[in-house]
């Protein structure tokens, strides 16, 4: 199969921001107390030397966490209700939800006091959501006029899906999944970060032959693809990337990511790998404003935020402003 | 026919597995599947072709980004240092 190689077209596509950005899960856990794990001492011996201490969870359910998420948002960004023009849902993982999944956006809005608005989900991207919701939102503002699109994540891990993801291949550690939402406003008004460039591409992989080895090699080449396209839309090159965000999950995947993007493994921000462990596709932006809070890194500073999903591989780079 | 080219990229490449790969010390056979005989694993791969890439001074392009371009030294020669720093008139058939 031939790379797919796009061109890169100037377009008018104005530029977007981010602000606002909030999440909600009830509270964290010893990854000790996850069933499986008490069940297999190697196993939890191998994910703690990963990273791996703690979990986040939610007793409430995944359209509570989401409006929680939301008003936090709403809160910080100094608006209301009113104020929003569109609302994009980004969530991957339903087996705990028996209802039409319309009902999720009944939910949140009546929550949010929300009426006679445009409700978009976005679901097949998985942890990759983030960014195919965040290119919704971005082209609901270029295309359809809106200026300020609420943007919310929201996933848990609920009926027969379990927590801990093993390799099937070679039982190494990948990830633990938590549950959490995540939300921020999409706008073209005052912002806290602008979108400066991203993409995102699928490359499908055969499952007769879908051993670690071509998994890999998948993962190289997405990742490479993303990241040079995502910094070429930026005109951004990968030494001013001041901080790279991914999926809180297995150190050791994190240094192999790190190694095939080329930034240097200080760049990469680690510190929520054990205090929340995997929040499907709402880990970057946790990231991106954990870190802010507790660095304040200068207006300009840029970042790179990575993620994936089985065979989807996303790339956004964001500056502070 | 193999010529001195090859064999230096062979002798390197093997080099490396001994220091890196799974089995310690052990260079591994020109033609031995890499990845069923243990020198390498998935992980090891991304390392693998970090070195790959080092040596040719060059990454490697995405439709050749495949395993079975990397599942033993002789396959690794032909695929990417065929056309590596050689001579006018000479071909590295490993």
């Amino acid at each position: 199969m031939h790379e797919r190689m796009m061109s890169i077209v100037p377009v008018s596509i104005p530029r977007i921001g981010i602000r606002g950005i909030a999440y909600h899960f009830d509270e964290t856990a010893p990854i000790d107390t996850i069933p499986t794990l008490q069940a297999d001492p190697e196993l939890l011996a191998k994910f703690k030397k990963v990273g791996h201490e703690r979990f986040a969870f939610s007793h409430v359910s995944i359209t509570e966490q989401a409006v929680i998420s939301a008003r936090q948002t709403l809160d910080r960004a100094g608006m209301a209700a009113a104020d929003i023009d569109a609302v994009v849902i980004g969530t991957s993982e339903l087996r705990g939800w028996n209802r039409f999944p319309e009902k999720i956006g009944n939910e949140i809005l009546l929550a949010l006091g929300m009426n006679d608005i445009l409700v978009v989900g976005v679901t097949i991207a998985g942890c990759a959501n983030y960014a195919s919701a965040l290119r919704v939102a971005r082209n609901m503002i270029a295309v359809d006029g809106y200026r300020n699109v609420l943007v919310i994540e929201t996933n848990q891990v609920r009926g027969n899906l379990d927590r801990v993801v093993a390799s099937s291949q070679t039982g190494a550690p990948a990830y633990i999944l938590a549950d959490g939402a995540l939300s921020y406003i999409a706008t073209t008004e005052a912002a806290e970060f602008s979108v400066l460039g991203m993409e995102q591409i699928v490359k499908p992989v055969d499952p007769a032959q879908a051993d670690a080895a071509t998994f890999i090699t998948n993962n190289v080449g997405g990742f490479r693809h993303v990241t040079q396209c995502a910094l070429d839309r930026a005109g951004v090159r990968r030494e001013q990337i001041t901080q790279v965000f991914f999926h809180n999950i297995s150190l050791l995947l994190l240094r192999g990511l790190i190694d095939v993007t080329g930034f240097p493994l200080y760049k990469l921000f680690i510190d929520n790998v054990g205090r929340t462990s995997h929040v499907w596709g709402a880990d970057n932006l946790i990231g991106l404003h954990d870190y802010c809070r507790a660095e304040n890194p200068p207006s300009g500073a840029l970042f790179m935020l990575l993620c994936q999903a089985d065979t989807y591989y996303s790339a956004v780079v964001c500056q502070k402003l | 026919m193999r010529d001195a080219s090859c064999d230096l990229y062979l002798a390197k490449l093997g080099q490396w597995l001994a220091e890196q790969g799974n089995r310690m010390g052990e260079i591994p056979p020109a033609d031995v599947d890499l990845f069923e005989a243990g020198y390498i694993d998935s992980l090891g791969l991304i390392r693998l072709i970090l070195f790959v890439e080092t040596l040719r001074g060059a990454p490697v392009e995405g439709d050749l980004m495949r395993p079975q371009n990397f599942d033993s030294l002789h396959r690794i020669v032909q695929t990417f240092f065929a056309d590596v720093a050689m001579p006018a008139g000479s071909a590295c058939h490993a």
